[in-house]
């Protein structure tokens, strides 16, 4: 290897340390921030709608409300590279489970908007991956093999693995 | 409204908490310094394969070049650029937050002051 291509190397290694430390310094802790926020804001906005009997607070509420605090509490430390090994390898046994058939179209809002937001953050922490998989994904898109709403009910299957991490639960009679 | 609690179902007894973990799945996955290693190993490389008597020579293009100041420079105001974008963008997102908060919070004591009243 020639000297010049030594040294550029060198600047090229210098630069991405650069951009590595601007990215995960300056840009990624404001995103951050801006999305659990905004998964605040559903979530306050649930609750609220329980606390008014707009909603009943079913099992459907629940399920929910412990999806957004488990997307709020987990995501910023998981990759989406995660997300894709999970999708890929659950898909089967997944297909068999029936889908959620929310009581109102609140809900399924709240549930859509959560689900892009958990895949924002997933996205968020693998800024390689999402490059790759965000062109995998508008292709088959494209393609009609993949929906969206299907994208959303895997992130909403992904977060539901993992158990929640505080809040006490009880076993009702 | 009495809350509908199906029987032998897993419900929390109180509103959940949402402290942030850091909880990493399969982290082996992650692609988070991935440009800064590849990079490094193949410059480790070059360097090791390089004579002990180019070293110098290296370290003069580095240093001793104007493309290198220049991008230097180039760099230290992009990034102070960013800074000062994305420290206005979080207080502005700070801001909002707080607005929304206090909003709930107001809406949440005069709701509670009607039901006060009620009694």
């Amino acid at each position: 290897m020639s000297i010049h291509m030594t040294a550029t190397l060198v600047l090229l290694f210098a630069g991405c340390i650069l951009c590595s430390v601007s990215y995960w310094q300056l840009v990624y802790p404001v995103i951050l921030r801006r999305v659990r926020f905004h998964l605040f804001e559903m979530r306050d906005e649930l609750r609220g709608l329980a606390c008014n009997g707009q909603i009943t607070q079913s099992a459907h509420y629940v399920e929910l409300e412990a999806f957004i605090c488990k997307t709020i509490q987990l995501m910023p430390g998981i990759n989406l590279g995660s997300f894709v090994w999970f999708a890929v390898k659950t898909r089967k046994e997944r297909s068999e489970c029936q889908p959620i058939k929310d009581e109102s179209a609140e809900l399924s809002l709240i549930r859509n908007m959560t689900a892009r937001d958990a895949l924002l953050i997933m996205g968020l922490n693998s800024p390689w991956t999402i490059t790759l998989a965000g062109t995998a994904v508008v292709l088959l898109s494209g393609l009609g093999a993949i929906s969206r709403l299907r994208i959303y009910k895997d992130t909403e299957d992904f977060v539901e693995s993992f158990p929640l991490q505080s809040g006490a639960a009880v076993q009702l009679a | 409204m009495p809350p509908e609690k199906p029987s032998g179902q897993v419900i929390p007894t109180s509103l959940q908490s949402s402290n942030s973990v850091s909880h990493r799945y399969a982290y082996f996955l992650s692609t988070k310094n991935l440009s800064v290693v590849i990079v490094g190993v193949v410059l480790v490389y070059a360097m090791y394969r390089a004579d002990t008597k180019d070293i110098p020579k290296i370290v003069e293009i580095v240093f001793g070049s104007h493309l290198t100041t220049a991008l230097g420079w180039g760099f230290a105001v992009m990034i102070l650029a960013i800074a000062v974008i994305f420290h206005k963008l979080s207080a502005a997102i700070y801001e909002r937050e707080i607005a929304r908060i206090t909003k709930e919070r107001d809406r949440l004591q005069e709701m509670l002051l009607n039901r006060k009243g009620e009694q």
